[in-house]
């Protein structure tokens, strides 16, 4: 990835306050890019390693609570804060990922779909330390100690700012993943199982690698997410917030990374402003949804890297996009 | 020792449940190939025309029926579109179509239906308990256990033991060679559709005197059904009828130690089976390479 | 000391015996075809050679040290490759990075979370060199899933070769190609590191006659004959088990 495109993301990112959008909107790009970070760590698993997870939210929901934990009852340093909950989420990761080493297909999503909503139960029954289904509020607001002194980071502004740097920092992180060894690796998987095998490969330590990183950024969104209305609930972690990231991915785009901010985009957008006008924002999303599945299949955010491609000349798009089109199942 | 009986009963009744809901998706999943995440949906459906059936005052028996006619029919319609475009398409495929469309579905059913939940009122032949063991048991439970039963039963015979069964089996196999028999196959999966679709509104309406009806009610079925089928190991009759036994004394039992954590121990031993038997209990062997 | 040895190898799946008691040495460095009907069991001795199924009895030796315990990633580790009968190249990747991810493999760098890097460098200009040996190195970045199905076969057996294997196991490599393309397989297995052992599974019996210094028959599981061409092609037995219980008439040539 050329080194001037992160910064350009973060400059494009950076002029929207200074342009004077207002905080509502904001905050709702923050959710973007916070649940988009997600989505694209759930994109790990699913377009390059062909590991359909729904357990996805069990990650996200443990970097919240860890973080929301963390924060209320030892320090909200924001450097502290969003390591323990990247941990913790890796750690879940480690334990997840050993148990369904062995399965795949339907029978990881059924298994991944179990041990996640094992989680829920934890965080919804144990409501000395979580709250319970109430989740809990009164999180103190994120702050960084400099040498100078104290900054709070509270506010739409500010968590826009950190929204913005988590996302592209995890975009160049994933990125660079995909196309280090074991990011290559894990598309060797999902692509030729047995041929790794016979190259000496480890397919369950690729995997596990797989889970743990996806994983981590995945609390490290988490991480952020108690801060949008310094609240936490027990939803974080339940099976159908794994869905919804999935839909937001097949809107967006399987295997593109970038898809998943995509995705989250029009889910949350249209969340906001359908559900202003009708309560049945569920069922435009649904209907969305099926007409992506059945006329997009490679996800809205694919369709609009071809139609770029296509405005290329010959021979540098063309190949990718040709390849990316046989990759529609 | 009458508590354990009595539970043990209650454990059946469960299992026949997640039986017979897991049955559509079977039936569907291992003779057709097709995943379908909008059986949740039907068996929603089902409970909902029970429900208005019997608060109607038509004959109560005709409920059942009603309920599995609205099913077959919505499965057919399904079949024609879009399901059919998706019988050769990828597994992912067809879990996105039909999960986008439950989502559809279960709105449209909160739009038509409301949001609060919808007991049905049960006929007087049906109320009541039954004393077991000098300890009141709900006569309707009994007679989902019986139904629910001879429901599987007949079932198995009917895809096990026929030709009707048979030929459904070889369509999926090699839709080209029974074609070439004769046979439309494009019926056949039409067939097979509507009656998994009927099952699940079945299951609905004979579950919906023991857990009534409720936006919400499709995605814990679902999620229930797929745990069972996939547990029980795909393809396979006596894999499920396992499963739903094993889940059903899970989900029963485990109330009774701790009804806060009964959930996650149902959960856990669900998982532990995956974990061990990543194949599902009953799980074919197959060739690799 | 044997590059390879199978000892009493049987293997059933339920009542069907696929493997019936396979005994067999393959020296060092020699090309050893392995030929027999369709169901002989071929597949599945290639299968049990390279631990993808483990067998119900038996002995398999690997440079004189009993791997039957180990699974196919520890003996692809110690240099036992084998290519599959249906190209199993990886066709979103590119040519190169394909070839790649069998040196990084063999370097032990395939788990690298960060990118870059002067292992990287190695690894692709190994791969770019194989390329250039099969010609192909104008497709060096091209999806590997684009190129013509003879192609693909050269990248996939180029997979194996980069692992610079000790044993060299093939299912049927030339399955589908033209006749050059067959031939210019059969002068990669040739021309490759003459202490390469290879044994090769192929229908066509020309490329069989045509590289292997010695031929083992397959039949029904159990092994028929052993020997070199002349003396296979003259066994009645092996004649029977092509040709049919009147075979002779087309006399395989």
């Amino acid at each position: 990835m050329k080194p001037f495109a992160p910064l350009a993301a973060l400059a494009a990112l950076a002029a929207l306050p200074l342009l004077g959008v207002p905080d509502y909107h904001l905050r709702l790009i923050a959710e973007v890019l916070i649940y988009g970070v997600a989505v694209m760590s759930l994109d790990l698993l699913i377009g390059f390693g062909g590991l359909v997870s729904l357990g996805h939210a069990a990650f996200f929901g443990v970097g919240a609570y860890a973080a929301a934990l963390f924060a209320t009852h030892v320090s909200a340093e924001i450097l502290l804060v969003v390591p323990v909950a990247v941990l913790s989420a890796m750690a879940a990761a480690l334990v997840m990922g050993a148990l369904v080493v062995r399965s795949a297909n339907l029978f990881l999503l059924i298994l991944t779909l179990l041990l996640s909503q094992m989680v829920w139960e934890v965080v919804f029954r144990w409501r000395a330390v979580t709250g319970g289904a109430d989740g809990f509020r009164g999180i103190p607001e994120l702050a960084l100690t400099l040498p100078g002194g104290h900054l709070a980071l509270g506010g739409p502004v500010a968590l826009y700012a950190l929204a913005a740097l988590l996302a592209v920092a995890a975009t160049v992180l994933a990125r660079s993943f995909i196309e280090a060894p074991a990011g290559r690796a894990l598309i060797g998987t999902r692509e030729q199982p047995l041929r790794m095998t016979a190259l000496g490969y480890s397919v369950p330590r690729i995997r596990l690698t797989a889970f743990v990183v996806s994983a981590a950024i995945a609390g490290a969104a988490g991480a952020l997410y108690p801060f949008v209305n310094q609240y936490v609930g027990p939803q974080v972690a339940h099976w159908t917030t794994s869905a919804s990231l999935f839909i937001m991915l097949v809107l967006g785009g399987v295997a593109t990374l970038y898809g998943g901010y995509v995705g989250a985009a029009i889910y949350l957008g249209f969340q906001t402003y359908i559900s202003s006008y009708t309560e049945r924002w569920q069922l435009v999303i649904g209907l969305l949804f099926v007409a992506t599945v059945l006329f997009v299949p490679g996800g809205l955010g694919r369709s609009l890297k071809s139609l770029a491609a296509s405005f290329r000349p010959q021979g540098s798009g063309a190949a990718v996009a040709g390849a990316e089109k046989r990759r529609v199942p | 020792m009458e508590y354990v009986v009595i539970q043990s009963i209650n454990a059946l009744v469960f299992a026949v449940i997640l039986l017979m809901s897991g049955l559509g998706l079977t039936v569907v999943m291992s003779l057709m190939n097709f995943i379908n995440l909008a059986h949740g949906s039907l068996v929603l459906l089902g409970s909902y025309v029970a429900v208005f059936w019997l608060a109607i005052g038509a004959p109560w028996y005709l409920a059942f029926p009603a309920a599995f006619l609205s099913g077959a029919v919505a499965g057919a319609v399904l079949d024609r579109f879009p399901f059919r475009l998706f019988y050769a398409r990828t597994h992912l495929m067809q879990v996105l179509l039909t999960f986008g469309l439950s989502v559809v579905f279960a709105d449209l059913m909160r739009w038509g239906f409301g949001a609060g939940v919808a007991t049905p009122r049960l006929p007087d032949v049906l109320r009541g308990v039954v004393f077991i063991l000098d300890t009141p048991f709900p006569v309707y439970r009994l007679f989902v256990l019986g139904a629910g039963a001879l429901l599987a039963l007949g079932l198995w015979y009917l895809f096990d033991r026929t030709i009707w069964g048979a030929v459904v089996r070889a369509c999926v196999v090699d839709r080209g060679a029974v074609e070439s028999l004769g046979i439309n196959t494009q019926h056949v999966f039409t067939l097979v559709l509507a009656l998994a679709c009927g099952l699940g509104a079945l299951s609905g309406a004979l579950g919906s005197g023991i857990m009534a009806a409720y936006p919400g009610l499709d995605e814990e079925v679902l999620i229930l059904a797929f745990i069972v089928v996939v547990v029980g190991g795909l393809g396979s009759f006596s894999g499920l009828a396992l499963s739903s036994l094993v889940l059903g004394f899970a989900m029963t039992f485990s109330k009774m130690i701790d009804p806060e954590f009964s959930n996650l121990m149902s959960l856990g031993a669900a998982a532990a089976i995956l974990i061990v038997r990543p194949n599902g209990l009953v799980a074919p062997v197959t060739r690799q390479v | 000391m044997t590059a390879l040895s199978l000892r009493k190898v049987q293997k059933a799946f339920g009542s069907y015996v696929a493997v019936n008691s396979v005994t067999l040495d393959v020296a060092p460095g020699e090309i050893l075809g392995l030929i027999g009907p369709n169901g002989a069991g071929k597949t599945t001795l290639f299968n049990i050679v390279t631990g993808f199924v483990r067998p119900d009895e038996g002995q398999v030796l690997f440079d004189g040290a009993d791997v039957t315990r180990l699974g196919p990633a520890e003996r692809a580790r110690r240099g036992l490759v084998r290519t599959f009968q249906k190209s199993m190249v990886f066709p979103e990747l590119s040519a190169e990075e394909n070839l790649a991810m069998a040196c990084r493999a063999r370097h032990g760098d395939g788990y690298r979370w960060w990118r870059g890097g002067e292992a990287a460098e190695r690894a692709l200009v190994e791969a770019r060199r194989l390329l250039r040996a099969v010609g192909l190195e104008r497709s060096a970045g091209q999806p590997v899933g684009t190129l013509s199905h003879g192609e693909q076969r050269m990248v996939d057996i180029s997979i194996a070769l980069a692992m610079r294997p000790r044993l060299l196991l093939m299912d049927e490599p030339t399955a589908g190609l033209t006749r050059e393309e067959t031939a210019r397989v059969l002068s990669l297995v040739r021309g490759h590191d003459a202490a390469t052992t290879v044994v090769l599974i192929a229908h066509d019996l020309d490329v069989v006659f045509s590289v292997c210094e010695r031929i083992a028959v397959l039949n029904l599981g159990a092994l028929l004959a052993v020997g070199d061409p002349q003396a296979v092609r003259a066994n009645a037995e092996v004649r029977t088990a092509y040709l049919g219980a009147h075979g002779g008439a087309h006399a395989v040539h």
